[in-house]
């Protein structure tokens, strides 16, 4: 919990310039929450006298807040003090963490907070609504976690890591990505396919890198497949389309073997994330 | 030698019967010595056998048929009942808890991490792949079943601590192809509170005899790559650490999440490029490319000490 007797502006700003005027103090989870942890937080700004006693219990029942309804964040700020000593809340931001909104339903509801009302900073387009749907069609894996950019490089990248560390290579070599996404923990055929075909459906883009980290639960000849089938199901050349194909791992002689199959550029794990990203940014 | 586990640990498996579990029991028994995995829990499900690992209702079971302390547990139950299953493994002397299971409310990760805190146990994870100590033992999914493991690990002097798992495999592959084996690679996990950070397992690197150098993978989101550069300044660490980071780009891109749940830039401290200064300051290089990682690390090793 933090502490600051200057309220009113950012509390990342008042912790680099004005130090002193931050308390913070760890506090437990498993044990009930207990004023003197507030009491102690509070004072060690140099605050006493009567404004101690009348703050310490809204920092308790603030902490309290955001212990049981999940909160990622719980602030209030400013919090002003009238002329009677009473304190009243100006302002407030809470922040409840997604993998707790199935337990805070009543609350969420009970607010009017709609399932399409995530945390992330912006609203989602078509374009990424379409790969959740895909993402959504089974429960086998990830092939999901879409997010548009406005490139002409689209991309088929996984897994969590990898697509992180896919994505900045690819811009590292020039390119310019149509899109992010993740495919994970050995998503179905008609995942990888729906993944695929969305991306090569996406306006500007002409071709498709399909890469990821070695893979060990994944299977290569099954994202191999899906993608290959997402050509075929648009009327596309495969070995035109898919600019290089480089997921090394669990089944990979089974997946290179369908890839030779119809002339699709694979690369095992002698060629680098970085390398293959190069390759597929000179190839597009 | 290696951290966290060796030939001799024991461990059980939480939820063996999900599908996944049950693949990795498989991965584990079959991988270097063969793991000891004395047993395996469902509730409902007391003798059933998994691969011929015979199935119990508790944790309590499991310890009795072993006849003494169980060393560790996989935990791979869904999201809803994790805690409960961890505090039941921590609650029956079992000191090292893998938690594969993803996307697990915060407030259940920080009331393990404090309970295992006040019973002496270590939580690796969660939303990780485990621990493997090449050739010998693996506890966990880590590195896949045992013929794609034994292509990507082998054993020698550097120690891989990663917040991706898959990004574990890739780095460690790409040491192997160089000629550095890894002592003991640690996928830690991706959310935004785990059990054991950097810092929490350089200590124990640091006190392991054949390892050298460290290798870690890390993200935007979080403090803990600013703890690991504190914790090198203040101790002098005879271990050389190179870096890679991956996200760079999410730094244009405040609020939005990407890759893993704790992979997020709400504020400076979290970007790629502060946490990339902070860990140059503290002699940590980060390369560029997954490919220049064993010929960075190659020439550390070669300097003189303290260089």
């Amino acid at each position: 919990m933090l502490f600051s007797d200057m309220g009113g502006i950012d509390i990342e700003e008042v912790a680099e310039t004005h130090p002193d005027h931050v308390g913070r103090r760890h506090f437990s989870n498993l044990l009930p929450i207990s004023d003197f942890a507030a009491k102690e937080c509070i004072a060690s700004v140099g605050v006493t006298g009567s404004r101690l006693n009348r703050l310490t219990p809204i920092l308790t029942r603030l902490a309290r807040l955001f212990v049981e309804r999940d909160m990622t964040l719980a602030e209030i700020n400013p919090l002003c003090e009238l002329e009677d000593g009473t304190f009243v809340a100006l302002d407030a931001h809470m922040d409840m963490e997604n993998e707790a909104r199935p337990r805070q339903k009543a609350l969420l509801h009970e607010l009017g907070v709609g399932h399409e009302e995530t945390r992330q900073a912006r609203e989602a387009t078509e374009f990424e609504l379409a790969g959740e749907a895909v993402d959504a069609q089974d429960h086998r894996g990830v092939a999901g976690n879409v997010t548009e950019f406005d490139g002409d490089l689209g991309l088929v990248i996984g897994a969590g890591g990898g697509s992180l560390t896919l994505f900045d290579a690819v811009r590292k070599y020039g390119g310019k990505p149509a899109n992010y996404c993740e495919i994970g923990g050995n998503p179905s055929v008609e995942k990888a396919c729906g993944l695929a075909k969305l991306v090569l459906s996406k306006p500007g883009v002409d071709k498709i890198a399909v890469m990821m980290s070695i893979v060990s639960n994944t299977r290569v000849d099954i994202v191999a497949r899906g993608v290959i089938k997402a050509c075929l199901e648009l009327n596309m050349d495969p070995a035109e389309k898919i600019s290089i194909f480089r997921i090394p791992g669990a089944w990979e002689e089974e997946g290179f073997k369908i890839l030779d199959h119809y002339g699709v550029r694979y690369a095992d794990r002698t060629t680098s994330m970085h390398e293959a990203a190069k390759l597929a940014v000179e190839a597009s | 030698m290696s951290i966290l586990i060796n030939e001799d640990t024991t461990f059980i498996v939480q939820g063996i019967t999900g599908r996944e579990a049950v693949n990795l029991t498989r991965e584990c028994l079959d991988y270097g010595a063969g793991a000891k995995v004395v047993g395996g829990v469902t509730p409902g499900r007391l003798g059933r056998e998994v691969h011929g690992v015979p199935v119990f209702d508790t944790v309590k079971q499991a310890v009795d048929h072993h006849g003494g302390p169980i060393d560790g547990s996989v935990v791979t139950v869904p999201p809803a009942f994790t805690k409960d299953a961890v505090f039941e493994a921590i609650e029956n002397g079992i000191k090292l808890i893998v938690i594969v299971t993803e996307r697990i409310p915060r407030r259940d990760v920080a009331q393990m991490v404090e309970l295992a805190s006040l019973r002496g146990a270590r939580i690796i994870g969660p939303n990780c792949l485990g621990i493997i100590v090449p050739d010998v033992i693996k506890m966990g999914g880590i590195g896949g079943p045992a013929k794609d493991a034994a292509k990507a690990y082998t054993s020698g002097p550097i120690g891989v601590i990663s917040r991706s798992g898959g990004m574990t495999t890739e780095m460690s592959s790409t040491l192997t192809a160089a000629g550095l084996g890894q002592s003991t690679a640690v996928s830690i996990g991706g959310d935004a509170i785990i059990g054991s950070s950097y810092a929490e397992l350089m200590p124990l690197f640091e006190a392991d005899e054949q390892t050298e150098g460290i290798v870690i993978y890390t993200e935007p989101g979080g403090r803990m790559e600013a703890e690991l550069a504190k914790w090198v300044k203040e101790n002098n660490s005879r271990l050389p650490i190179v870096a890679f980071m991956a996200g760079r780009f999410m730094d244009e891109m405040p609020g939005m999440s990407f890759g893993h749940a704790g992979t997020i830039v709400e504020g400076k401290e979290d970007t790629a490029a502060e946490k990339i200064a902070r860990l140059a300051e503290a002699g940590i290089t980060v390369a560029e490319e997954i490919s220049q990682i064993p010929e960075i690390m190659k020439s550390k090793l070669g300097a003189p000490a303290n260089a």
